[in-house]
């Protein structure tokens, strides 16, 4: 029997404003348990929430730039239940009346394009955080998280595999990091999503009883949890069990999902309309005014690249992945004609050094003027590739000048032809027994040669010019 | 001194005149509170250390700055402890509040402190507002000062029995169904709720936060208008609060009958209130139509439906407010649990009161899965009708007039057992929030036992002004202040 | 809507939901005196109210949006001076089990 999963993903994403959504406490992640924290995001008795301008904006630049309509009026409302991280009891978020709706991102498949139906985007506050780790018989909380600005992005049930799902979070990450909405970043949680998940047979238009995973926390284990989770679904199907609905977590050692313990009593929210706020409303002025500061797409940019750069579908896959290096990658481009070469100096050197260093291409020392400038002197023959690379990374380490550098390392090619043939013929009048053996037909001794000029000129000199010059005066000889 | 018959303007003139000093007023007012409250049990809590620190800080200011008087210099006053005072205790009359010092100031009390007030004490009320006649406090009921048997009403009865009584100049209450309004109309004195959005809810403990609003409860109309311009206007911390400007109400209190228009409900609509409550009523649109002052029959066809609109809102409402007392941040945990639930159900369960705890499991209900369009929704529905009804009638007089209550003040104990017929006694006031408008509740004479009955004006939303200028007209024809001479402890 | 009738079984949901409990004595008072106020509350099904649209707030107007500036917060030791159980500025609560 073949059985086909139809899953859909719910991502909360922390919004990058400077205070929280509903008080003036610094946004910010790391800071010392309960310092950023008011009688407002403490829920003290008699506050109330007054809600952040920024936080709208960067919510509806995300809507608009994941193709939602923006709704002229959207209405906040209380869930409902007890934890000790929320600390009004209820969380003040959007129900019937979100800001937007009906939006879609598309993915790419094997099978091409697919596209991904977002049902509705929703502003509300995150809630504190418990600690479990301290003490063997005590929880603590910390809530500096506490109000802090989430969009909720909801899908429509269009993945259909691990894959599927993980690669659309990805698409979706980079998208709300390009527009500055969200910093992505997973292991702190400014990035976090659960899984709405059900399994029914190939062709078949009825939905399975679906299940919830929470708290998916990564690429890997998005793909690992959902892929457990269709085979349990598969397996008590096969063995016609009945599907429970329930609330499952993924537990990464072992590789299984399992159902929560704590029995949550019932999921009645009681959702009702937030009497300390009013309607959201936006104007379409408003609206146009927050669409403005939304970039270049990742998708968009890709395009451009394979088409007007002519990069290959790989590079620019690579340097649109992260807008730091593909805004960088456009500087250069700006500054030398050279798009291909670029990209590949990025792909290959740049991207190294960065990752061995764990540093962001915003914070590396090599700027594109530096970058653009070494790239020069290779195409103009100054210096060689090899001169090139190493400059490179004196750069990255030490910093300074390109020109300083070569100057100091005293890197020259030489370029003067009489000169190299000058060399060469020496080289081969020392060396008869191996010029013999070439003639003999062993045209690997060609890289002797080369090697002893490069020996002898101290690399100042480009190795494909080299090579033919050597190759030349081999023959003849 | 004699300060039981002081309110507002003459504690201005007498700090303005040097004839006492504010240190002086706080000493005594504060003497008096603990003296009597054995006896009426209106305070919660007497500040008394950090009071008198600040009246000898004010004294100094008055000393150096005779001129640049700020509107409330050295006003004693206590108000409803509903409000959040910084480093005072503010309960809500709560076992589950009851050891909590708020970090921080509510919007009107930062108000009143910035008009140079000095709040000395904090007055007892209903827990968390739920009651009419002030016996659901966890701090024991407050007595009526016109009789001792009786209940003040409620929940802001500890503000009105110690205004009547002059254990305070004048205070701030809160009304969210009438717990301004009947209170006053209970002690005979003047007990304001405004439009809702005048003045700022924050740091005002929540009970239903689409109908709560603060007031001023006073010895006279014109106290009424100082201590409303001081606390009213627009608060960014609440997002509730209109920007409309806030007009000097003192400039209002002239009492012009030509600006008056009033409506009045069909007699048959007060079936079943007591006929002395109904004939004070009478006498009051007597005396307007005396003025030549016009009088239009109106009608109000949904105000029936208040009570169990009321009900189903505001229980909503606090279910929901409410459920922010878990015992994990501040005030009373149960000292005995196995666990984080049981922590919760535990604390919960000893921490509130019954009229707590029934409130909160019907606002649970009218929210609950399968109920919210039949109740919640559907009494949000209706609270629309009731306000247009309201509209309506404005668009043809300025001024409505109505009794407050439909009985005199309850003997205490005498409705505990009966919730549904305590809560129905709130008839008269609870349109009023339901809709939004401002209301001011004014003495309008005694029973034959001597307690005191009261009559509302209501007016349109944000014509505070208004209201005034009619309330002042009716005091000063009518003599209805009077009243508080009658009150000797 | 038909006639709530209100049971033990419904006011246990419901002390459940509101995380609540009375004592096992006071279930019949309860019931009682929240079936009396449902009957009296069923007055609004005489209503029609299908075309109404809600009255959810006492103010209708649009929100109003706070500029995303950052303020002071509390003192950690004032942000915890009034938790009934705390440790090293955090809030102390019995273990949680997820």
């Amino acid at each position: 029997m073949n059985y086909e999963a139809v899953i859909g993903l719910e991502v909360h994403a922390q919004l990058k404003t400077r205070s929280k959504i509903f008080c003036s406490c610094p946004n910010e992640f790391g800071a010392n348990p309960n310092t950023n924290v008011c009688p407002v995001c403490l829920g003290m008795p008699g506050t109330l929430p007054v809600l952040n301008r920024f936080a709208v904006e960067l919510a509806v630049r995300a809507a608009l730039a994941l193709n939602c309509t923006v709704h002229r009026e959207s209405r906040f409302a209380r869930k409902n239940y007890f934890y000790p991280d929320l600390p009004k009891g209820y969380q003040i978020t959007q129900y019937d009346r979100p800001v937007a709706t009906d939006g879609f991102v598309e993915i790419e498949t094997e099978k091409g394009l697919k596209r991904i139906r977002i049902k509705r985007i929703h502003l509300e506050e995150d809630a504190g955080k418990d600690l479990h780790d301290i003490s063997p018989d005590k929880s603590y909380i910390d809530y500096n998280r506490s109000g802090v600005p989430l969009i909720e992005i909801v899908t429509e049930p269009d993945i259909s595999t691990p894959e599927e799902a993980s690669k659309y979070l990805r698409t979706l990450r980079n998208i709300l990091m390009y527009l500055d909405v969200c910093d992505g970043n997973m292991e702190e949680g400014s990035l976090r999503c659960d899984a709405n998940i059900s399994v029914r047979k190939s062709g078949s238009s009825e939905l399975g009883t679906k299940t919830e995973i929470k708290n998916l926390n990564s690429f890997r284990f998005v793909e690992k949890a959902l892929a457990c989770e269709i085979e349990r679904h598969i397996g008590m199907l096969e063995r016609g069990e009945r599907i429970e609905q329930q609330t499952m977590l993924y537990d990464s050692k072992e590789n299984i999902t399992r159902p929560m313990r704590s029995k949550e009593e019932s999921h009645d929210y009681r959702y009702f309309e937030e009497p300390d706020l009013l309607p959201l409303v936006l104007t379409e002025q408003d609206i146009r005014t927050y669409g403005e500061d939304i970039c270049e797409l990742p998708h968009q940019k890709k395009m451009r690249y394979t088409g007007e750069l002519g990069l290959t579908p790989y590079e620019a896959e690579i340097l649109v992945q992260d807008k730091g290096v593909a805004e960088f990658f456009e500087e250069c481009a700006l500054l030398l004609k050279e798009p291909k070469q670029i990209a590949s100096w990025i792909i290959n050197d740049y991207m190294r050094e960065l990752n061995a260093r764990k540093i962001s291409i915003k914070q590396s020392p090599v700027t594109p003027h530096k970058l653009v400038s070494l790239i020069k002197q290779v195409a103009e023959k100054k210096i060689t590739l090899n001169m090139a690379k190493e400059v490179f990374v004196i750069l990255f380490e030490e910093g300074g000048d390109v020109q300083e550098i070569i100057n100091r390392k005293g890197f020259t090619v030489v370029n003067d032809s009489d000169e190299i043939l000058k060399n060469i013929r020496e080289i081969i009048g020392k060396h008869p027994d191996e010029l013999s053996r070439y003639k003999k037909g062993n045209q690997n001794l060609i890289g002797f040669f080369i090697g002893e000029l490069m020996k002898r000129m101290k690399g100042r000199i480009d190795p494909k010019a080299a090579r033919e010059l050597v190759k030349t005066e081999l023959d003849k000889s | 001194m004699d300060i039981s018959k002081l309110g507002i303007f003459e504690i201005k003139s007498l700090l303005l005149k040097r004839e006492v000093s504010c240190t002086e007023l706080v000493k005594a007012y504060i003497e008096r509170a603990e003296r009597l409250n054995g006896i009426l049990n209106c305070f919660i809590t007497i500040n008394r250390e950090s009071a008198l620190i600040e009246a000898k800080q004010t004294d100094e200011i008055i000393q150096k700055n005779p001129d640049g008087i700020r509107p409330l210099d050295g006003l004693p006053i206590a108000i409803k402890d509903i409000f959040v005072t910084r480093n005072i205790r503010t309960t809500c009359g709560s076992k589950i509040l009851g050891n909590f010092v708020p970090p921080f100031d509510a919007t009107v009390v930062r108000r009143l402190r910035d008009a140079g007030a000095i709040i000395f004490g904090k007055l007892n009320m209903d827990e968390f507002a739920m009651g009419s006649s002030n016996e659901n406090s966890y701090f024991g009921p407050v007595k009526n000062p016109f009789d001792l048997s009786r209940s003040p009403g409620g929940s802001s009865g500890g503000s009105a029995a110690a205004v009547a009584a002059g254990l305070t100049p004048a205070s701030v209450g809160t009304d969210t169904g009438g717990s301004i309004r009947q209170p006053a109309a209970f002690c005979g004195i003047v007990g304001m709720k405004p439009s809702y959005g005048r003045i700022s809810r924050y740091g005002m403990i929540a009970f239903s936060s689409s109908l709560d609003q603060a007031g001023p409860m006073c010895r006279n109309v014109r106290d009424c208008a100082i201590l409303l311009e001081s606390i009213a206007g627009n608060d960014p911390k609440d997002s509730t609060t209109m920007s409309t400007p806030v007009p000097h109400y003192t400039e209002w209190i002239v009492g012009d009958p030509s600006e008056i228009t009033v409506g009045i409900l069909r007699p048959d609509t007060y079936e079943g209130v007591n006929p002395e409550v109904l004939s004070a009523y009478q006498n009051v649109v007597n005396l307007f139509a005396k003025h030549n002052i016009p009088i239009t029959e109106i009608e109000l066809p949904h105000i029936k439906y208040a009570v169990a609109v009321y009900y189903l809102i505001a229980t909503s409402e606090a279910s929901s407010n409410l459920a922010r007392y878990d015992g994990v941040r501040y005030g009373f945990r149960s000292g005995e649990f196995g666990n984080l639930r049981e922590m919760y159900i535990k604390t919960r369960m000893e921490g509130f009161g019954d009229e707590v705890k029934r409130r909160i499991i019907l606002g649970t209900f009218a929210l609950s899965s399968g109920y919210y369009d039949a109740f919640f929704r559907k009494a949000s529905q209706v609270r629309r009708l009731i306000a247009n009804d309201f509209y309506k009638a404005f668009s043809k007089v300025n001024t409505i007039i109505m009794p407050v209550t439909p009985d005199v003040a309850f003997r205490l104990g005498e409705k505990v057992s009966d919730p549904l017929s305590m809560y129905l006694s709130d008839i008269f006031t609870i349109p009023v929030n339901l809709a939004g408008l401002p209301a001011i509740s004014m003495p309008a004479g005694r029973n034959r036992e001597g307690l005191p009955i009261g009559v509302q004006f209501i007016g349109k939303p944000f014509d505070e002004h208004t209201l005034l200028n009619t309330a002042a007209f009716y005091e000063r024809e009518s003599m209805c202040m009077n009243i508080l001479n009658e009150v000797n402890l | 809507m038909s006639k709530i009738v209100v049971d033990d079984k419904l006011i246990e949901h419901l002390l459940n939901l509101s995380m609540l409990g009375i004592e096992r004595s006071e279930y019949d008072r309860f019931r009682t005196q929240i079936q009396r106020i449902l009957d009296y509350i069923g007055m609004l099904d005489e209503l029609k109210t299908d075309d109404v649209s809600p009255m959810f707030g006492g103010i209708e107007c649009p929100q109003f949006l706070r500029m995303d500036i950052t303020q002071e917060c509390l003192a950690r030791t004032s942000a915890v001076q009034n938790a009934p159980s705390e440790k090293e500025g955090l809030f102390e609560i019995p273990k949680v089990i997820e």
